[in-house]
């Protein structure tokens, strides 16, 4: 299931609220919340629910050993026992077909490439787990008692199928005792609705103009298009990624859990080193803290950690070549810029260097969208020039005409300006004596969610609008 | 006001806030649950997805609920009114321009209604509906210009004369046996697009004059282009659907009677007939505002004369009572009224003695055209080559038909599948259409980039509707 689909906002999320909320029985609340967890999950491919809970019995039953064996070797099998599980899972459902085609290409070979459809969320579910048993070797945590909550944690929806990336140690907490709280439920609402709306206003519609220039047929299009289409790109991953974040932290609030953020406004980043420190902070700091650290950090071969992390950052987000070049691109840039171009771009000001990470951020998503590298080749080639096609035409005029107000709303919305206002707001409420200015802010907030609601649930319906010229009765 | 009061009014409205949320969610959950479902949109001409029936292997493999989302997303309360607000907002998005909008056929003609990948099993799931049908072309690119919606067209000289010989093969086959007429129409851009825009879009004329190159010189190639283009001022092309008027085919039918030397009727001499209010395909694809200002109106003229009409349906060797005029249609079926829709083979009598029958090859194109001829025929027999599977060769020779006629759209006249299933039907193509394999029917998709969900997604195209 999707957070942005009429049968999750109108079915599935009420239902839960009201069952879960029905009773103050924290054991029956956690019940409810794995039952639902577990409905969400199956809804893309039932069978992934056994994977789900067997390889959370492992890793509970893997922690449980780390915690008793602690301080003895056999502390430590127990967490390679975990790694090798997980990666092991990951290497068996995603990367095994790109294995046996890289295999067969390098050796010319025919082995038969095994087609296992990909479980959903796996790659987080891995990277959760292995944080937990980490953790608890570490001894940063408790370890879980009850598998109950553990499985609730492993599978809670809200995070599950595409992040972020929940560490237990941030919500162990919660996971025993959460409170009640109408506000966290009220400012809970409030973010998933923003959430939905960058998802479905700004995502959805990006998406459309990535489809026609990007995935369409590139022998039509014009330089000028190239551009948009991959600039789209950029808009709508942001949005598609940190809106389902937004609407996943959302929910956990309405739940009683806190997530992390996960972004920080990447786009106005001014080097690909604070590119990554604001895009899916989830992940970069899950690869500094057990991987990058482990390996020796800053302090033994960071050359070779380095590059590690970004080879493996890149395989993360797919099983193909163009996301590990993807990666190691970052990891180059990341690379000269600690050598020697941070200083040079703080040299060269603020604008500079802020133009500088737009253009290496948009070329890097070129290279991640396509896993096709001919048509890849072919793209950039259009992007500088080699087409024979006018940068200007009715249909590029009519495409930035039309949408010139949504376009220049999701750019505004990449730049912080929800959180500036939010600033001002509460510098305003400073001498807001007789709760009048809240009031009003509540109000607008109000008006906003049930405005996003309607406007969402309505461009949702929209999809499902799929006329023909041909009767098909 | 002190600060717990104030923590307290807090409180409170959040309260409102989360329990007018959670009512809102809910009542919309209830109505879905409570309002009687649709079986069909007339708008989209489909059939709305149905609860999926229940088996194992679908529900492991997540069709059975896939099915479930498209049922849901299909019968969504008040979805009509959802669907139109949600094309209202896309004059948000930016200006329009008022004179001309461009559509691109991915833009229209989605591939993906509800993100859901299609059903394993095709049985037991609503998928099929959507997916199923013979892959013919999708629709064009369109123009809005000046309240009026033309697909763009874009053939070549040498589709044209495969089209052509195609004809010929006829010719060949049935030399002697009756006489041939080819009719190409053009469609409304021809006459209609302002001419600053021609880079836009290829000269018609120049493609149906490779046709009538191409045509075997005992076929007789009708001007039709012509004719019609000299009445530009009047109806004579729907301005929100893709088909010409009653009006439009007139003016053919008289280029055809100038060829066949017969006399055609004139306007008054038939009962004129009119529907208003009329939106055709071309506005319920894009719901562009500015074509819903100006609906079009649908004219019929009834040949004077007794006709016993009979037709037989898809998938089907019966014959049953039909009519050249379905009176009855209406909204968004408009267009229907000539002939009622596409049938296999529709069989008009006439008490007409004059030892003459027509058969008229077709698609929705010629339904008004057809109309006319019965007039001056004992027999015609209207032939819709996507659906018919006999044998046209054996319909001649059994039937004694002296006139064969083809008439087409420029659209289908350039599109291989439309050539290929005329091809087909000289010997008829057994019981079952063939159909052509897709180039790509699936295509993964994903309904979120970082979803890592990859989804295929069912591709339709089916044969249109000329």
């Amino acid at each position: 299931m999707v957070f942005a689909s009429l049968i999750f906002l109108y079915i599935f999320l009420p239902l839960n609220l009201i069952l879960y909320y029905v009773t103050k029985n924290a054991m029956y609340r956690n019940i409810m919340l794995t039952v639902f967890s577990f409905v969400f999950y199956a809804w893309g491919e039932p069978v992934w629910i056994l994977l789900l809970v067997g390889s959370a019995l492992i890793d509970w039953l893997n922690a449980l050993w780390v915690d008793k064996s602690r301080g003895t070797k056999w502390a430590k099998a127990g967490v390679w026992s975990s790694v090798i599980f997980n990666i092991g899972l990951l290497v068996l459902f995603k990367y095994s077909g790109f294995l046996y085609e890289n295999i067969n290409n390098v050796f010319g070979l025919a082995l038969a490439i095994p087609a296992f459809a990909l479980p959903v969320g796996i790659s987080f579910k891995v990277f959760q787990t292995i944080s937990y048993v980490v953790d608890v070797y570490r001894g940063e945590i408790r370890t879980q008692k009850s598998f109950l909550k553990y499985m609730m944690f492993v599978s809670l929806y809200h995070h599950l199928v595409a992040g972020p990336i929940v560490r237990y140690a941030h919500i162990a907490h919660e996971v025993d005792n959460r409170r009640f709280k109408i506000k966290d439920i009220s400012a809970g609402i409030s973010r998933f609705c923003i959430g939905l709306f960058k998802k479905v206003c700004i995502a959805n519609v990006a998406g459309e103009f990535v489809m026609k220039y990007m995935d369409g047929n590139l022998g039509t299009i014009s330089s000028l298009e190239a551009w948009f289409g991959v600039i789209m790109f950029s808009v709508q991953i942001y949005f598609d990624f940190s809106g389902y974040s937004d609407m996943a932290i959302g929910l956990g609030k309405m739940f009683g859990f806190h997530y992390k953020e996960n972004f920080n406004y990447p786009y106005i980043a001014n080097s690909a080193t604070d590119f990554w420190r604001r895009w899916h902070i989830s992940l970069g700091t899950f690869f500094r803290d057990y991987i990058y650290i482990p390996l020796g950090g800053n302090k033994k071969r960071w050359i070779l950690n380095l590059f590690i992390v970004w080879f493996l950052t890149g395989l993360w987000h797919g099983a193909s070549w163009n996301f590990i070049l993807w990666g190691l691109y970052f990891g180059v840039l990341i690379f000269f810029e600690r050598l020697f171009l941070q200083k040079v771009l703080n040299k060269l000001g603020r604008f500079v260097s802020h133009v500088y990470l737009l253009f290496v951020a948009v070329i890097g998503w070129t290279l991640f969208h396509f896993t096709d590298f001919s048509r890849l080749k072919q793209y950039v080639g259009i992007m500088f020039g080699n087409t024979p096609h006018p940068n200007w035409s009715l249909s590029m005029q009519l495409v930035l005409q039309e949408n010139m107000f949504w376009i220049a709303l999701a750019f505004i919305l990449c730049m912080p300006v929800y959180k500036y206002s939010m600033r001002f707001v509460r510098w305003v409420l400073r001498f807001d004596r007789y709760q009048i200015i809240w009031a009003k802010v509540w109000l607008m907030t109000f008006a906003f969610n049930f405005g996003v609601l309607f406007v969402c649930t309505a461009l949702l319906a929209g999809k499902s609008y799929n006329p023909f010229i041909y009767y098909r009765f | 006001m002190g600060k717990s009061t104030r923590s307290k009014t807090r409180s409170i409205l959040a309260m409102i806030h989360f329990w007018i949320f959670g009512i809102a969610l809910t009542t919309f959950g209830i109505i879905f649950f409570i309002t009687p479902k649709q079986t069909v949109s007339d708008y989209e001409k489909r059939k709305l997805s149905p609860f999926p029936t229940f088996s194992w292997n679908s529900f492991f493999h997540g069709g059975y609920i896939d099915s479930i989302d498209l049922y849901v997303a299909d019968n969504f309360p008040y979805r009509d009114q959802l669907v139109e607000f949600s094309f209202g907002t896309k004059a948000w998005r930016g200006i329009k321009n008022d004179e001309i909008a461009f559509y691109d056929a991915a833009d229209i003609k989605k591939a993906d209604p509800v993100n859901v990948k299609p059903a394993d099993s095709v049985s037991d799931t609503a998928a099929t509906d959507t997916t199923a049908g013979p892959p013919g072309e999708e629709v064009n690119n369109l123009f809005i210009v000046e309240g009026r919606a033309m697909e763009i067209f874009g053939g070549n000289c040498n589709m044209a004369q495969s089209y052509a010989r195609t004809i010929n093969k006829y010719q060949t086959e049935l030399k002697g046996k009756v006489q041939i007429y080819d009719i190409a129409v053009p469609s409304a851009i021809e006459y209609f697009a302002p001419p600053q825009y021609a880079k836009q879009y290829s000269n018609q004329k120049k493609n149906i004059d490779c046709v009538y190159g191409a045509l075997d010189p005992a076929i007789k190639g009708v001007d039709a282009h012509s004719s019609i283009g000299a009445h530009k001022n009047e109806n004579i092309y729907f301005r929100t659907d893709h088909h010409w008027t009653g009006l439009g085919a007139y003016y053919a039918y008289t280029a055809y009677c100038a060829s066949a030397g017969l006399t055609p009727l004139q306007l008054n001499q038939m009962e004129h007939k009119q529907k208003t209010g009329y939106l055709g395909s071309l506005y319920w694809l894009t719901r562009d505002a500015r074509l819903k200002e100006t609906p079009d109106t649908v004219d019929y003229w009834k040949i004077p004369g007794k006709y016993k009409t009979t037709a037989q349906h898809k998938g089907s060797d019966k014959f049953y009572a039909s009519s050249i005029y379905a009176e009855g249609a209406s909204g968004a079926n408009g267009y229907g009224v000539f002939l009622g829709g596409d049938y296999p083979l529709v069989k008009i009598e006439s008490e007409v003695k004059n030892g003459k029958k027509a058969i008229l090859v077709k698609n929705s194109y010629g339904n008004p055209f057809a109309t006319y001829l019965p007039y001056h025929y004992e027999t015609v027999y209207v032939i819709d080559y996507r659906y018919y599977t006999g044998s046209i060769a054996k319909l001649i020779e059994d039937e004694k038909v002296t006139d064969l006629i083809f008439l087409n759209g420029v659209f289908s006249i350039n599109t291989s599948w439309h050539i290929m299933m005329i091809g087909k039907n000289l010997h008829g193509v057994g019981k079952k259409a063939p159909v052509p394999t897709p180039e790509d029917t699936t295509k993964p998709k994903k309904d979120s980039i970082i979803g890592k969900k990859e989804d295929s997604v069912p591709k339709e195209d089916g044969p249109k509707d000329e």
